[in-house]
């Protein structure tokens, strides 16, 4: 098991922990994060196998 | 023609509502399965924390697919003979699971079979590991994920009393796949702990085979943020630091004993950790069937990997680590036989994603590859529409492919169940398999590899619960609903 030191972490400030959870921020992001997955699954459905 | 799904789970149902779509009334579907009711397993995750009930999460099989149709048989397939007995056509046999015939053989002809039973839980690998023989509690089914919540619910209690608790959450073998489920459940549990106001009393731990956090069996994910090429171990070691969860990597869990849980890591040296409350995935093996040639003689071996998935059209030669490559990975799902397919977790991957470690005495540290939800129902619905070409046009050569190599994975982690404070990562990646000669360096495209964290996430997770019940429910227009 590897020893980590947690100082070297990634730690959010209080702004970004608050914009998680802010609902007008929110609402765009899950209009954004549905595009995503949309384009995602079009492009799943629409690559051809070529091997 | 008669075709038969071995499975009522998520790639299994899927094959056959979209079998009997496709096929209509001229040719039969049958599904073989020991349950009664369809469960929504990701969902199992807030039946564990008590945010859903058992029936919010399943349904019966029976009225759904009395409704389009579909025979039903309640039975656990055993044994498989592709080329019939004795001159007989080509069955399956099963032992019954319906009350009224527990335990009684079952056979069911085919002319088509799709093998979809997924998992065996193999609790039985680590000694003391499950809810059922073990010290530890499971979400793998709506059963376990509601013993996992009452034992939960005691802690609770006991913590308000004044106890302090010691919670350890992970993956229980070096072996074991899923540890999406494990994050979510230990995320879950510290957004329970929090609201119901003890924890400060919890010491909440993370234990997992994976290298890094983040790595998901699945060889980390790398996404473009900020102009930075940033690895999913940097956003996944920030979230558990920042809800206070310690955690351990690259384990392989032995044995548990006097409610202590005893590890090995990379340097081989025995460690202990007690705890009063343990969720822990076990290690994942296919579920024992077996095959006979047309002379009764055993040709498990020539269908089935050593530890009982199905070999479809992959490219099973062990080779190297380093040398495999997306390719292998299997496109129609067909087996050695053109009627026979195996779909879901049931299907042998050709190799592990993630970079398979032993260590000093021996342990296997090497988490398995995911086969998700949307992958597994996506092969439900391909080789359905394979399977229906064949039959509609009397050919041996399945018509669709569906590679993980070339499909991509929506996942939408839970951190947390609240409308309005509930939390989730949303990660979406492309391809599954990375592919390394296409996308150098990371294996996978940065334009469909994104992850966030928000509560924008678990509102989708809400919804896509509701969304796949009433697909699978097969209510009106379900196909239209993407896997
Ligand atoms: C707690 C948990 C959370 C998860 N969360 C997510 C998530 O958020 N997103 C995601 O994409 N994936 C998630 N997954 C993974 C997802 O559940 C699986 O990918 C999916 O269920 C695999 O589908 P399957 O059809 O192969 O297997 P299953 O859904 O397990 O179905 C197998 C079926 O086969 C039947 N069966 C077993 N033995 C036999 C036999 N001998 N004969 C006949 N039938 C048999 C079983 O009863 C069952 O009906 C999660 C898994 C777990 C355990």
């Amino acid at each position: 098991m590897k020893k980590v030191n947690k100082k070297n972490i990634l730690i959010p400030i209080e702004k970004t922990i608050a914009m998680r959870t802010n609902l007008p921020w929110q609402i765009y992001r899950f209009a954004v994060i549905n595009i995503r997955m949309l384009k995602m699954i079009w492009k799943s459905h629409q690559t051809e196998i070529k091997d | 023609m008669k075709a038969l799904v071995l499975g009522a789970g998520v790639s299994g149902h899927t094959a056959a509502m979209y079998l009997k779509r496709f096929l209509g009334k001229d040719h039969s579907v049958t599904v073989m399965t020991p349950n009664k009711k369809w469960n929504w397993i990701p969902s199992n995750i807030w039946v564990g924390v008590g945010k859903m009930t058992p029936d919010q999460v399943t349904f019966d099989l029976k009225t759904v697919y009395d409704k389009h149709n579909i025979e039903y048989v309640t039975a656990k397939a055993t044994e498989i003979y592709p080329e019939g007995l004795n001159g007989s056509k080509p069955f399956v046999k099963g032992t019954s699971t319906a009350p009224e015939a527990m335990g009684t053989d079952v056979t069911v002809e085919y002319d088509y079979l799709i093998n979809a039973t997924g998992p065996k839980l193999n609790f039985s690998a680590t000694p003391g590991l499950g809810p059922e023989h073990g010290q530890t509690v499971s979400v793998c089914t709506f059963d376990h994920a509601h013993h996992a919540n009452e034992d939960l619910k005691r802690m609770i209690a006991e913590m308000k009393a004044g106890a302090k608790k010691t919670f350890v959450i992970g993956t229980g073998h070096g072996t074991c796949t899923c540890q999406g489920a494990g994050f979510e459940y230990v995320f879950n549990l510290a957004f329970e702990l929090k609201e119901a106001g003890v924890r400060d009393k919890a010491k909440i731990i993370y234990i997992t085979n994976e290298s890094e956090l983040g790595d998901f069996g699945v060889g980390e994910l790398h996404i473009l943020h900020q102009g930075f090429i940033t690895s999913s171990k940097l956003f996944a070691e920030s979230l558990f630091a920042e809800k206070n969860i310690d955690w351990i990597t690259e384990v392989h869990v032995k044995k548990i004993e006097n409610k202590t849980i005893y590890y090995e890591g990379m340097d081989g040296i025995e460690q202990t950790l007690p705890f009063d409350f343990s969720m822990l995935i076990p290690p994942f093996s296919g579920v024992g069937l077996k095959a006979f040639d047309k002379s009764g003689e055993d040709i498990t071996s020539e269908l089935f990997t050593p530890n009982g998935f199905m070999k479809v059209d992959g490219k099973y030669d062990p080779i190297p680590y380093e040398e495999w490559c997306s390719t292998d990975w299997p496109k129609t799902y067909q087996t050695k036989y053109y009627n026979i397919f195996s779909i879901g977790i049931a299907f042998a991957p050709p190799h592990a994603i993630s970079k398979p470690l032993k260590n000093p005495n021996g342990f296997m540290i090497a988490p398995a590859p995911p086969r998700t939800g949307m992958p597994s129902a996506i092969m439900g619905r391909v080789v359905a529409q394979s399977i229906a070409d064949m039959i509609k046009s009397n050919s041996k050569t399945p018509t669709q492919r569906a590679s993980m190599a070339y499909l991509g994975a929506a996942c939408v982690a839970s951190a947390g169940m609240s409308p309005l404070s509930g939390l989730a990562a949303s990660i979406t990646m492309y391809p599954i398999v990375p592919n390394f000669k296409k996308y150098p360096g990371y294996g996978r495209d940065f334009k469909y590899t994104t992850g966030e964290v928000g509560l924008a996430g678990h509102w989708i997770k809400q919804i896509l619960h509701y969304m796949f019940m009433y697909k699978a429910k097969g209510l009106p227009f379900w196909w239209i609903i993407p896997e």
